[in-house]
């Protein structure tokens, strides 16, 4: 029979926090305790809703006195407004990558909040599923080779690269009707993440905010400059990087 | 010094998604959000930065004073709310389906009622990537206060979200 868990516990458990001692004390029980696991899956939907709704933020234009300011006083930094219009595939992923998270939580073993994260890391909503289009894309694509995916997408891995925490990350571009999606998702244990989107480049008629410097936006570029350890993989490291499924050992 | 700022500029590019988000988790409204974003990004561009801090969470340090400030000086939250529905009514269609509109609204009004003091620290925490020692040490709080009002926005969260349609 398991001992009895409070809310504070099982919170904690989510976040990571609770002692090492206890924490392996509560995987046990979960592992026994339908109830329980119920308990702690209830808390993390909880999170996952509040967390959610603050994307909405994703989806709104980023007011231009802000993007001057980040454009920093030589304007080099072109600044585009992070939206979230990526279309079906990646929200069928979303979808996906939740239902998984139940199944992870039912196992006891769910954590919302890693050693690791970082600040823009840490969402679970950003999570792509392995088993869905541009999780497989992403798992066994090579770079520079286009995969089509339903809704007239198509995904093309352009680079792949290791951070100096050892996760490899691959930049990607989704080509829909009308529209390109740049992102860059690093592999988690448990799949890979989106860390970074960047859609357009704007057509000259869109109300899309850009800084006055250019249009090309170069996030991604400053993304990579920042986070990668070394130089991008070769064709034989990503080779053997698919391989070894994006393990950094 | 030319680079470092060209430097800081790229850095502060990086954060900014994730500070809007946690502005927005904070006021409740996308336009004083926004506002707090700004002002955030003002800070840190005209003040040093401390080496040994993490860019991200100072950002969410000055935001989360900022917005401490911006209540005390006016009364932010009650014009919150429809602020927030506008901003929600921005999502995409598909969004919406997948995380489920129903749920969403459930959400949001689950939100709406959580003390200001348990939305704070869920904020910090599952939004601004504190841990628990830094989000009480931001609070002048004990680190069981973190965790009592941290358990109990996720459960009154949740009753929300089981409420019968």
């Amino acid at each position: 029979m398991s001992r009895t868990w409070s809310d504070e516990q099982l919170s904690a458990m989510l976040d990571g926090e609770l002692p090492e001692q206890e924490a392996r004390a509560l995987r046990l029980d979960l592992s026994i305790d339908a109830d329980l696991t119920a308990r702690l899956d209830r808390l993390r939907v909880a999170n996952e809703a509040f967390v959610a709704s603050a994307t909405v933020m994703d989806n709104r234009p980023m007011p231009p006195e802000l993007a001057r300011l980040l454009a920093g006083p030589s304007g080099t930094n072109n600044v585009v407004p992070f939206r979230r219009r990526i279309g079906a595939a990646i929200v069928e992923h979303r979808a996906i990558a939740a239902s998984l998270l139940c199944v992870a939580a039912l196992g006891g073993l769910v954590s919302l909040r890693t050693p690791s994260q970082t600040p823009a890391a840490g969402d679970d909503t950003q999570l792509i599923a392995s088993a869905s289009p541009l999780g497989r894309v992403l798992d066994t694509g090579i770079s520079a080779v286009p995969v089509s995916l339903p809704s007239s997408v198509t995904a093309t891995p352009r680079l792949s690269f290791q951070r100096a925490d050892g996760r490899f990350c691959r930049q990607y571009r989704l080509n829909e009707p009308g529209q390109t999606t740049d992102g860059i998702a690093c592999r988690d244990p448990d799949g890979w993440r989106t860390e970074l989107l960047v859609f357009g480049p704007a057509a000259p008629a869109t109300t899309d905010y850009q800084s006055a410097s250019g249009p090309a936006p170069d996030l991604l570029g400053t993304y990579v400059d920042q986070q990668m350890k070394g130089a991008p993989l070769n064709a034989a490291d990503e080779t053997k990087a698919i391989a070894n499924r994006w393990r950094n050992k | 010094m030319a680079q470092d700022v060209v430097q800081l500029h790229r850095e502060l590019v990086v954060q900014v998604p994730q500070i809007r988000r946690f502005a927005l988790a904070l006021s409740r409204s996308a336009a004083d959000a926004d506002d707090l974003v700004q002002a955030t990004v003002e800070r840190v561009l005209s003040r040093p930065v401390p080496e040994d801090v993490e860019l991200g969470k100072w950002m969410v340090r000055i935001c989360r004073n900022l917005w401490i400030d911006e209540l005390r000086s006016r009364k932010v939250r009650t014009a919150a709310a429809p602020d927030l529905a506008e901003a929600e009514s921005q999502a995409s269609s598909a969004e919406a389906t997948a995380i489920g509109r129903m749920q969403m609204q459930r959400a949001q009004a689950g939100i709406a009622n959580l003390p200001v003091e348990q939305r704070e620290v869920l904020a910090l925490v599952a939004i601004g990537g504190m841990a628990y020692r830094e989000a009480a040490e931001l609070l002048a709080v004990p680190i069981g206060t973190v965790m009592s009002r941290l358990a109990r926005a996720r459960a009154s969260l949740a009753a929300y979200l089981e409420a019968p349609a």
